[in-house]
């Protein structure tokens, strides 16, 4: 069964896909990877959990004794701190590319920019 | 050695006579055909002689003077690799060092030789006619060549003497009767060779007179006429051993080659020049595919 | 041994360090960014030098833990292999990129080191997690440095990079997501040991998205529209990194996965390398923009590389010595010759590849530039040629004949392009200077050096242990280091060089090796005297010449396949070298090209279907096994090629013609009987055990009579004296063929006896008309004329030559003709009998053509003044005029032997009493006909002699022509269209069918190339849609 929280990452991906492959406009497009990002966070975070379990935050909370059976699986966790901190470094360097083109050009649609060719 | 020798002179003087003696009747029956009263028959001595009595000879340079060596050593080389008469010691040449490829390739040593001392002569009427006489030629040799090998292959030999050995017992066993389509395509073959007309578009002497020896003159041109008696009687002999039985003594080898050439000169009187292009599809044509028949025949 | 946590550490710790120091000054940043990428690079070798001396693998875990909280890496020889090449080849590159660097702010060199770690991390980490954030480093950093041209271009083909890119990762991040579900682990040896959990459906899938994604990362066709941008509009030195140490980076991981995957996962993914190499290859040949075209050849040899380790897999092989014969071979070439090319590139500056002629004039370049274009053709010594004979023996091994199908034709079109290109450098002078850039130069003789040593290396651990075969690069590149000598000094050290190897190898041959060993040794030595007769420097010459040489020798010597091939393909690439020096167009060289590898492939593909099962690599020639028959008549097939028999003659006649006038001699007479020489040592290998060979025969004959035919025919339509020369060559080997088809004793025996005294005459006629060539500057007859007057000793040899040539007796060609006929009428093949005889009649027509075109007739105004050909020229061909007259005088002299060596094959044998040679059906006496011809040539010339005391020379024009004294020359020289009646005639049979055949196939791959390449439509969202059509259909494929 495909949990409510799985199925929400991947409509986002989906969403986010259809984004890139369909918006012209280059600043959408890039909204569109953003989405897709979201997506796969969103998923990834979902194949660690494990019903009626806490977040893997060692406080008083959970207590250090048995914290093994009390929280998800830790590691999806630790995966999505890492994507995400790409993700952002990806997105930051994909909006300053449309920067310098739309100084280039003064238009960002994506179909302006296909003179390398062939 | 001595006597070799000594046959072999006699053996070339025969030849050297009668290829002349022949020419000559020719060139007497050819002007009667054409109404006129012509030359006598020793015709062709006379000029021999005459030219070799000219005082001074000219010459372009030694290719040019070479020529007519090299032609007249063609002429007799390709007699003297040819047995005369069958049976006979004293005219059976050199035979013994070669087959009838021998003797089909040394026809080219004095054509070759001829057209080299022409061309250094540097008239252009010589290289043209070279040029038409070797196209002519290449296309000759297709239904020549397929009769030889037809005859290879009916006599299971390349030798000159064994395929007239082969011929010998009666008229019927001449290779005329027993391979028709071979003969046939051979003495087409042989038309264009003597090049009398059609095929006499090598010399044609209304325009680029008389061809590759147009700037020979005295002993050149002796040696020239001298060879064309030779080489005529050489080829003759070669057919006439080849086709028509061989010959056991010199009067039935001299009616036979008389014979042999009235083909030619009787084909050469009723028909007009061909063009070279013309001639060249000529003998590619019918002719080549009697050849090709005159093979498959003994093939299978 | 260091630990390899150092490799990152260095390269992370310049990070922080590079901007400190550029603080202080430009030079200090500079400094440090160069010294930890040579630490790199240095460690990279110290470790592969321990891993190989025997020390154990290592593996790390960072602070203690396992992936992926820590980052766990392995280093093994495998990865050390990797690590030293990929690491080098930064470090050059960097070099390169120097001047550029120095202009940019100090995060470019921090960029420059992430990229760095990256692929670093890349190649030893063991976790899947891991591994995507190495590969996000080196991909942010790679998205940066693309952008640093700071043009228009640069920056959408950036942006467009990024979107495919950042779809690749995203399927990497689910697919690992997913792959931690299933299995619970994301550590690769854990995953290894028990693959079983991944084999469910999500599993699959899970594993699918990983795999799909490294593939997207290496840029398969066709979903790879946005790499070429990047190839095309990057800094040659950023984009020379991604596609040498970033590619290389991808593959080694996934040479990592290749244990995960099942057979038709690999299946599938080995279908997509191989249609990566063959259609990236095709649309490269309409390519004109070299950094574009370098994208599309570095694109092609990543799918090699592929297909190369995934096919190994599915073979079941797991040696890792095979995976770095095959694929690490591959991938070495392709590094340094992709490094080499691209800086290169930038060196040339953005000139489309029609005007890389700049190159002709710098002789350093334009050899490194020709270097790379060999390696990268698989052509031997490099690298790449051990490996793709290793790959495609193992592919015939496992029955996969379609799959070495598609990589010998895709390796086709590459020799295509690349030949082309580098005819357009070599040929297409070009006066336009580029400026020296020594920062460039140097990194580039840096990759040559070391693919010359890797070179050494791979040719080390494989089989060739004949030594002759190794000293036929050294010749080559020792007679390249010679080229500031002079032309004569060079000549005679290539005389030493040929002929200490003629005498080395000479004695140790035996039979047909040693009467072919004779010919091609001895006839280039002969004729390589002609070379003392040109003044100058000459360069380009004997490099090639010694290394033409050698290949002969090595091809007679060798034992192995290998070794054969390998000559054979030293010998193509040597003649290449000495027909590109001397050709005027470019199209010469890339013809003899294509045929010659074309012809080559047949040969490889023939040599590799034989080898016995699982024999080593060192399977000697007389191992090979040709029971199945498709393996001996590739080989054949191969030989008919380089033979040029008709249909595939197009490369021939400005090959043999166009070469200098003392090459062309040795192209023509010796080098043509290399083919006939291979034909020889195969027919003999397989004699009798091929089913089918009376067929095979009939074919090979009428092969050889239609050769024979055609050759001679347009031979007489020539009005270039050294192409008639040329294709009369062609018409011989016709003959040679026609002869070897018999197997019988008197076939093999005339076949050999025709190429003797082939090899003689033809020598003397080229090198006679080379003579004459030289002085006169024209190679059109009808401008010549009357040269017997000024040259006759050119034209006595000429003529002696040409009388054989004809095979009017009494000299040696006669013997030929009999032989060929006796044969023939012997055997029952009748037809082809008559057209070998009419074959012959049309010789006489181009035999009398050139000599009264050259050197009868009338004598040209401006030629009245030139002298007699170079004494150097003479001297060859007085050589062979000896040796004509002696076999012409004593025939059993040269018969004897060749039936000797020929044996007993079929058929009667040849029965000698003195001087007579008889068989059943004739006989023929060289001596007396020799005896009787000089008789009779004397007696007339004795009469004439005596008779004509008074012979009166004249001059010129002392001729009556029309009716007055001619004064031109030109008017009167009757050679232009000599032939006009028999065009007339035949002139149907020699329309060019042939070249409008292979035109035509050649405009129709060419129109499939351009339509294929509308697929790169230029914009980022088609790309991205491809990316994702191109992995919906690879799971289709692979579900």
């Amino acid at each position: 069964m495909i949990h409510a929280v799985t199925a929400t990452g991947i409509i986002l991906i989906l969403t986010g896909l259809w984004c890139m492959l369909t918006r012209k406009h280059i600043i959408r497009i890039i909204i569109g990877f953003s989405i897709i990002d979201t997506g796969i966070h969103i998923m990834i975070v979902s194949t660690g959990y494990i019903r009626n379990r806490t977040a893997p935050i060692l406080d008083h909370a959970v207590g250090l004794q048995g914290a093994a059976d009390k929280v998800v699986d830790p590691v999806p966790s630790a995966l999505v701190l890492t994507a995400i901190v790409i993700g952002l470094a990806v997105t930051a360097l994909m909006l300053s590319y449309a920067v310098k083109l739309y100084r280039r050009k003064r238009t960002l649609d994506i179909n302006n920019y296909a003179e390398l060719k062939w | 050695m001595i006597v070799k020798a000594l046959y072999i002179v006699l053996s070339v003087a025969l030849v050297t006579v009668w290829g002349l003696t022949l020419t000559g009747i020719v060139r007497k029956i050819v002007a009667r055909v054409h109404g006129r009263i012509g030359p006598p028959v020793w015709q062709p001595f006379v000029d021999i002689i005459k030219n070799n009595a000219k005082r001074t000879g000219i010459s372009h340079g030694v290719m040019f003077y070479l020529g007519p060596v090299f032609r007249i050593a063609g002429g007799m080389g390709t007699f003297l690799f040819i047995p005369v008469l069958f049976g006979s010691d004293m005219f059976s040449n050199f035979s013994f060092a070669g087959d009838v490829f021998l003797v089909m390739y040394f026809i080219f040593f004095g054509q070759l030789g001829m057209a080299l001392g022409s061309g250094e002569g540097g008239h252009p009427y010589s290289a043209i006619a070279v040029a038409r006489g070797l196209a002519q030629m290449s296309a000759f040799e297709v239904p020549f060549a397929l009769s030889v090998i037809s005859l290879a292959v009916q006599y299971d030999t390349f030798s000159v003497s064994s395929i007239v050995a082969a011929q010998q017992g009666s008229i019927f066993s001449w290779t005329m009767f027993t391979n028709p389509l071979a003969t046939i395509a051979a003495i087409i073959a042989m038309l264009g060779m003597n090049m009398h007309s059609p095929f006499d578009v090598v010399i044609a002497p209304q325009e680029i007179p008389i061809g590759p020896p147009t700037e020979y003159q005295g002993s050149f041109l002796g040696m020239l006429h001298t060879n064309r008696g030779i080489f005529n009687g050489a080829k003759l002999i070669l057919f006439m051993n080849l086709y028509f039985g061989g010959a056991t003594t010199i009067p039935e080898m001299i009616v036979k080659t008389f014979c042999i050439y009235m083909i030619s000169v009787f084909v050469g009187v009723s028909f007009p020049r061909f063009r070279t292009d013309q001639s060249i599809r000529f003998f590619l044509g019918i002719p080549t595919l009697i050849g090709v028949a005159a093979v498959i025949l003994y093939w299978l | 041994m260091v630990s390899p946590v150092y490799l990152l550490v260095v390269t992370i710790a310049a990070v922080f360090l590079v901007p400190l120091a550029d603080r202080i000054g430009r030079s200090y940043g500079m400094s440090v960014f160069y010294a930890a990428i040579a630490a790199a690079a240095g460690l990279g070798l110290f470790w592969f030098l321990s891993l190989r001396g025997g020390a154990p693998a290592q593996n790390v875990f960072i602070a203690g833990f396992t992936g992926p909280y820590a980052i766990q890496l392995q280093l093994g020889i495998a990865e050390s292999f990797v690590i030293v090449l990929v690491n080098t080849v930064f470090l050059l590159a960097s070099i390169v990129l120097g001047g550029a660097l120095i202009k940019e702010k100090a995060y470019a060199l921090t960029l420059m080191l992430l990229m760095l770690t990256g692929i670093n991390g890349l190649v030893l980490s063991r976790d899947l997690f891991n591994m995507f954030v190495f590969m996000e480093l080196l991909s942010i950093s790679t998205y940066a440095l693309v952008a640093m041209p700071r043009n228009g271009q640069a920056f959408s083909a950036g942006f467009k990079y990024m979107i495919a890119g950042g779809l690749a990762s995203t399927f990497f991040l689910i697919g690992t997501a997913f792959v931690y579900r299933t299995a619970g682990t994301l550590h690769l040896d854990y995953l290894l040991r028990s693959p079983e959990l991944l084999h469910g459906g999500v599993g699959f899938a899970a594993l699918f998205l990983v795999i799909a994604a490294l593939l997207i990362e290496l840029k398969p066709f066709p979903a790879n529209g946005w790499a070429l941008d990047v190839y095309q509009a990057g800094h040659p030195g950023v984009v020379s990194i991604i596609t040498t140490a970033g590619t290389g980076a991808v593959l080694f991981v996934l040479y990592k996965l290749l244990p995960l995957m099942s057979v038709r996962m690999l299946q599938v993914l080995g279908g997509a390398g191989i249609v990566t190499f063959v259609f990236s290859n095709l649309v490269a040949i309409k390519q004109e923009n070299p950094g574009r075209l370098l994208g599309y050849s570095s694109i092609s040899q990543t799918g090699l590389v592929i297909a190369g380790m995934v096919f190994l897999r599915l073979f079941g092989i797991r040696e890792i010595a095979v995976y770095a014969a095959v694929a690490g071979g591959l991938f070495l070439n392709h590094l340094f010759v992709k490094g080499l090319m691209f800086w290169l590139s930038e060196r040339v500056g953005p000139r489309p590849i029609r005007e890389w002629g700049v190159l002709a004039g710098k002789p350093l370049l334009l050899f490194l530039f020709g270097l790379a274009v060999v390696a990268l053709s698989g052509l031997p010594p490099f690298p790449g040629f051990w490996a793709k004979w290793e790959f495609l023996k193992l592919l015939a091994a496992n029955g996969y004949y379609p799959v070495l199908g598609f990589i010998l034709a895709g390796s086709l079109i590459e020799v295509f392009y690349l030949f082309r290109w580098l005819g357009y450098a070599a040929v297409k002078e070009d006066h336009d200077t580029i400026s020296p850039a020594p920062a460039v130069t140097l990194p580039m003789v840096a990759a040559a050096i070391l693919l010359l040593a890797a070179s050494v290396f791979f040719s080390g651990s494989l089989s060739v242990r004949e030594p002759l075969l190794r000293l036929i690069p050294a010749a080559g590149i020792l007679f390249y280091l010679l080229e500031p000598l002079p032309g004569r000094v060079k000549t005679v050290l290539a005389l030493a060089a040929s002929g200490s190897a003629a005498v080395i190898v000479l004695p140790g041959l035996s039979g047909l090796h040693l009467v072919f060993g004779i010919m091609l040794l001895g006839g280039s030595l002969v004729q390589m005297i002609a070379g003392l007769g040109s003044g100058g420097r000459r360069r380009g010459i004997y490099p090639g010449m010694v290394m033409m040489v050698y290949s002969f020798a090595g091809l007679l010597v060798t034992e192995t396949a290998l070794g054969f091939f390998f000559a054979w393909e030293m010998m193509t690439l040597a003649s290449y070298l000495l027909i590109l020096r001397g050709s005027r167009s470019a199209r010469t060289p890339l013809l003899y090209m294509i045929f010659s590898t074309g012809g080559a492939f047949l040969i490889l593909a023939g040599l590799i279907t034989a080898l016995p099962a699982g024999s080593l690599s060192s399977a000697g020639l007389g191992d090979l096994v040709f029971s199945g028959g498709t393996a001996f008549y590739l080989i054949i097939a191969g030989f008919l090629v380089k033979a040029g028999v008709v249909g595939v003659h197009l490369w021939l006649p400005g090959f043999y013609s166009e070469a200098d006038h003392d090459v062309s001699p040795i192209l023509s007479s010796a080098l043509s009987k290399a083919a006939v020489a291979g034909l020889f040592i195969f027919m003999s290998l397989a004699n009798g055990t091929v089913p089918g060979s009376d067929m095979f025969s009939v074919i090979l004959g009428w092969i050889g009579g239609l050769t024979a035919f055609f050759g001679t025919l347009m031979a007489i339509y020539q009005e270039d004296a050294k192409r008639l020369l040329a294709f009369s060559s062609m018409g011989q080997m016709g003959y040679i063929i026609l002869a070897a088809s018999l197997m019988s004793t008197i076939g093999w025996t005339a076949a050999i006896y025709i190429a003797v005294t082939h090899l003689l005459f033809k020598g003397i006629m080229f090198l006679s008309v080379g003579g004459v060539v030289s002085r006169l500057n024209t190679t059109n007859m009808y401008e010549m004329g009357g040269m017997i007057k000024r040259m006759p000793l050119s034209f006595m040899t000429f003529l002696i030559g040409l009388i054989a040539l004809s095979g009017v007796p009494p000299l040696t060609g006669f013997g030929g003709k009999w032989l060929l006929y006796s044969a023939l009428v012997g055997k029952g093949w009748y037809m082809l009998t008559a057209l070998a005889l009419f074959s012959s009649a049309v010789a006489f027509l181009y035999c009398y053509r050139i000599i009264h075109s050259v050197f009868l007739g009338q004598l040209k105004t401006g030629f009245r003044a030139v002298k007699e050909a170079s004494v150097w020229y003479l001297i060859p061909q007085f050589i062979f005029v000896m040796l004509i007259m002696i076999f012409s005088m004593v025939p059993r002299l040269l018969i004897e032997p060749i039936s000797a060596a020929v044996g007993k094959l079929a058929g009667p044998d040849l029965l000698w009493q003195g001087n007579t040679v008889s068989h059943a059906l004739g006989y023929w006496n060289g001596t007396t006909v020799m005896m009787v011809t000089m008789g009779v040539f004397m007696v007339p010339l004795v009469w004439l002699l005596s008779r004509v005391r008074s012979i009166q020379k004249v001059k010129q024009f002392n001729i009556v022509y029309a009716a007055e004294r001619p004064d031109r020359p030109e008017t009167t020289h009757y050679a232009h269209n000599f032939f006009a009646h028999y065009t007339k005639a035949l002139g149907f049979l020699s329309l060019p069918l042939v070249r409008r055949f292979w035109e035509g196939a050649g405009e129709w791959i060419s129109s499939i190339a351009a339509a294929l390449r509308h697929l790169y439509s230029g914009n980022g969202q088609t790309y991205a849609l491809q990316v994702m059509l191109y992995i919906t259909v690879l799971y289709l494929f692979m579900r």
